[in-house]
């Protein structure tokens, strides 16, 4: 099992292939993203604990998918998932006011880390169609983008479980990456 | 940047937060989930004060943190605040409290997507909750003794458990009044959660064991399936498509997310069973009157109830300790997860 994974770890994504790690605070929809690009329709999950890989096509581009479970004690573990991640997703509860701020800082804390210096940002505002729910320009300023420098950042409104914004988002990372 | 001392202190209250988990969890109502009591709930939803199974987590979290604000016990760091809220609650206060109205011959429901209804029920559109509750502990101990009173009254079945009962205490000569009051007590607290699942038995001495055997339900195989599924359907798809590598990443999600879950189910299965062995091979023994003294020793202590009880009961109540099962599941979310890294 263990020489399992490393062979996987190790190899390099065929050229065509980009890999995408999707990381966030619990709860914020990660796993509902996933399965929503992947399968079109709304799964029931549970916590996930360990993480989710899904590989998906679009405009001829095939995403490696990589979504990390998010409870406090096992964020330290995205780390070693950062290793030729080109695009980042994070996705964020817009309707959490609470804990707007402890994502900023996993967020920032995240991007500092060299593996990820060249990966491009895409947050997920996601949950938009709950009550009360942070529009994209409160996201933007109280997650701190604005301070980003050398980051190619973009914040997309989605709900996950309507499908609304997902593709959107797809299509600005595709834009960017297929550019490089 | 967080000094030593800070880090240390904050190390210090987490771990005292565990224990009070910990020692919230060992409480009778807390060991099944609020909801669909699954046996062995290791998640909360902080803000309703309730213990769930994982399942359960994941419907709560679709109601949104307007409703319920899900953590897990052992995989989330825990502020004061929250630790006071679930001590507020718990799942014995809650159940007062969301299911006052709940009818009486009311059955949980158990796939998926009959348990959401029922949670959004619950706490969405509060529909058995008692809003004028005002000491509900008092008035649910009062209903609940009614209704054990009904229950025995009613039929030949519920006597007829009596009955036994009193006949294995005197197979094993003693039969002292004062250690059947506990054992009452304890079981009479759980026989209203229980018998609402065991098809409306509504004998406490049935219910433990049909819950037993839920157990590998909700916990292990019914979420499993709906994740593993979509695996299995992902992965194929991806292998369909006839690409060289990347049906590579799929598989490695299906043997991820798989291989995740199982192992859980495994130890808990072997706690589980390893628990009933211990019980089992004790009743085995032929009880000496020296043995069932030392027996009322520990039955005093006040973490071990329920094995007291056990002893008494005779084999049918052989499988309701199952404590080991807490202590050996934190140590699986770090395994696992921690195994990409090899």
């Amino acid at each position: 099992m263990g020489n399992y994974f490393t062979m996987i770890f190790s190899r390099p994504f065929p050229k065509k292939q980009i890999k995408l790690l999707m990381v966030g605070l619990d709860a914020a929809g990660k796993t509902t993203v996933l399965f929503k690009l992947k399968l079109g329709e709304v799964v029931t999950t549970i916590p996930t604990i360990g993480f989710n890989v899904e590989t998906v096509e679009y405009k001829n581009i095939s995403f490696a998918v990589w979504d990390v479970g998010g409870q406090s004690k096992i964020r330290g573990l995205w780390k070693y998932y950062y290793q030729y991640t080109e695009g980042l997703i994070f996705v964020v509860d817009s309707s959490d006011h609470d804990r707007i701020e402890t994502a900023a800082e996993e967020l920032n804390a995240m991007l500092a880390e060299d593996e990820m210096r060249d990966a491009v940002l895409l947050v997920l505002a996601n949950k938009q169609d709950l009550p009360k729910a942070m529009p994209v320009h409160e996201l933007t300023d109280r997650l701190g983008l604005h301070a980003l420098r050398g980051r190619q950042w973009f914040v997309q409104a989605t709900c996950a479980v309507q499908g609304s914004g997902l593709y959107e988002g797809l299509d600005w990372l595709s834009d960017q990456l297929s550019r490089r | 940047m967080t000094t030593r001392s800070e880090r240390e202190k904050a190390q210090k209250l987490n771990e005292q937060h565990q224990a009070i988990l910990s020692k919230m969890l060992r409480e009778d109502d807390n060991k099944y989930c609020a909801d669909c009591e699954a046996k062995g709930p290791r998640w909360a939803s902080w803000n309703l004060g309730v213990f769930v199974c994982i399942r359960c987590a994941g419907i709560h979290r679709n109601l949104g943190v307007h409703i319920s604000r899900v953590k897990s016990v052992n995989l989330d760091q825990w502020t004061p605040e929250q630790i006071q809220s679930v001590q507020n609650m718990g799942n014995t206060k809650a159940r007062h409290l969301y299911e006052a109205h709940l009818p009486e011959n009311f059955r949980r429901p158990q796939t998926d997507q009959a348990v959401e209804f029922f949670i959004r029920d619950k706490y969405e559109r509060k529909k058995y909750y008692d809003k004028n509750n005002v000491n509900g502990t008092e008035r649910e101990k009062k209903k609940e003794e009614k209704k054990r009173e009904r229950d025995t009254d009613k039929g030949n079945k519920p006597a007829g458990f009596e009955k036994k009962r009193e006949d294995n205490q005197t197979d094993s000569r003693i039969s002292p009044k004062k250690s059947a009051e506990p054992a009452i007590d304890l079981l009479g607290l759980d026989a209203p959660t229980a018998s609402s699942a065991s098809s409306g038995a509504g004998t406490s001495s049935a219910a433990p064991i049909s819950d037993d055997l839920d157990i590998f339900g909700p916990m292990v195989s019914n979420p499993l399936p709906s994740n593993t599924n979509t695996n299995q359907v992902s992965s194929s798809k991806a292998a369909g498509s006839a690409q060289a590598n990347p049906a590579g990443g799929a598989v490695a999600g299906a043997t991820g997310t798989g291989s995740a879950a199982p192992a859980q189910g495994d130890l808990d299965l072997f706690s589980e069973t390893s628990g009933s062995n211990k019980a089992e091979d004790s009743a085995k023994k032929p009880l000496s009157k020296d043995s069932i003294l030392s027996l009322y020793g520990s039955g005093t202590v006040p973490q071990q109830p329920a094995q007291a009880t056990a002893m008494f009961m005779g084999p049918s109540q052989m499988q309701f300790p199952a404590q080991p099962q807490g202590t050996s599941r934190p140590s699986l979310g770090w395994e696992e997860p921690c195994r990409p890294l090899l």
